[in-house]
């Protein structure tokens, strides 16, 4: 594992909802840490009772452990008139960090896992698709992803080829721009932020930017976290639990090419907690 | 039956890279060789169906966990003998 690498990334470990409900304890890279005060003014101290820096960025509380963190990415949709911005909650799940991020960036899983949603057979092949690491900001991103869904959003009011772009900002940091089906020349933002509780548990606080001024707040929550909870039972059984940054035990194949741009990416940065670098 | 060679350029020093080329050749029921001119290049020939040579070239742009892989190329290849097995030159 390389902690060090680890402790100087960013990290959301609270939103508003959760800071209303009053102060909790949660864990951030293994360890205990504590968070109090309003989401204006939030509070967050390591076990030993070091005041830990804080940032609020997309509806979310970020904090780091380390000396120098990295600057905090940004994600400039955020900021787009009219779009709606709607925090998720928090997803608990029993896997890698790094799992939790392969997983959102797979696609070919959709027709299995989100059958009649995001997916559907006989629809079940990935089309070839452009993936590449960003030298300028050094980022994954996968772009020209087109694949047919029979309930793209909450907002869709049938099936849809949807055009879908990744990026990978930061190693816990998901960002997923799909067709927006009420305005198509735009595109929904959802992301997920991972909290690496350790390397083998995380929080997933999912993150929206959409063009939707209809559906409740309520039917939108509510339809990320189905999703969520669906892929959670599939993460939460893989083997090895650590993402390994060695395909030998796997057979990618082309739809896979996002996936091993991530842990070529990982790799290259020795962004290795909750990966297992060894060769198997 | 596809004969293609891959290139590889990167960090390849590794004495892993063999071992791990040859058992994905077998994976893949993949015949060729592998050729690794210095620590930075290398070059895969490997004969069989098309989508197990695209398997290959996936992982391969990988690696193995020891092995930072910067650029992978392939082009196809016509030899007169197609090979048999997977050896190391």
């Amino acid at each position: 594992m390389s902690l060090a690498y680890a402790r100087n990334d960013w990290y959301v470990i609270a939103d508003r909802n959760s800071l209303e409900q009053g102060p909790r304890r949660t864990r951030l890279l293994g360890d205990e840490i504590h968070v109090s005060g309003s989401y204006a003014h939030p509070v967050i101290k390591d076990a030993s009772g070091r005041m830990l820096p804080t940032q609020i960025k997309f509806d979310h509380v970020w904090t780091t452990v380390g000396d120098r963190p990295r600057p905090l990415f940004d994600i400039p949709e955020g900021n787009e008139p009219g779009r709606r911005l709607v925090p998720c909650g928090m997803v608990r799940v029993k896997c890698s960090p790094l799992r939790a991020v392969e997983n959102f960036l797979d696609i070919a899983h959709f027709p299995f896992v989100h059958t009649d949603v995001l997916g559907a057979e006989p629809y079940t092949e990935v089309e070839p698709y452009k993936v590449e690491i960003r030298e300028q900001n050094d980022e994954v991103w996968a772009t020209k992803v087109k694949f047919f869904q029979p309930l793209a959003a909450k907002s869709a009011a049938g099936g849809i080829t949807t055009d879908y772009e990744y990026r990978v900002p930061a190693p816990t940091t998901a960002v997923l721009y799909k067709t927006c089906p009420p305005k198509p020349e735009a595109q929904d933002v959802i992301t997920i932020f991972v909290q690496p509780r350790s390397e083998t548990e995380c929080d997933v606080w999912p993150w929206m930017a959409l063009y939707d001024d209809d559906t409740p707040y309520a039917d939108l929550v509510q339809f990320q976290q189905m999703i969520f909870l669906q892929d959670r039972s599939i993460l939460e059984n893989q083997r090895p639990i650590k993402l390994p940054l060695d395909p030998r035990m796997e057979i990618p194949t082309r739809s896979d090419l996002t996936s091993v741009a991530y842990r070529r990416w990982l790799k290259k940065r020795g962004a290795f907690y909750g990966a297992l670098a060894e060769t198997l | 039956m596809e004969v293609r060679e891959i290139r590889l350029e990167g960090r390849l020093g590794s004495d892993s890279l063999p071992v791990w080329v040859r058992h994905r050749a077998g994976l893949l029921n993949l015949s060729g060789w592998l050729d690794r001119a210095d620590a930075e290049h290398a070059r895969i020939v490997v004969a069989g169906p098309g989508p197990m040579i695209e398997a290959m070239e996936v992982s391969c742009s990988l690696g193995p966990a020891d092995v930072m892989v910067e650029q992978i190329s392939s082009s196809p290849l016509w030899l007169d003998d197609i090979p048999q097995g997977f050896s190391i030159r």
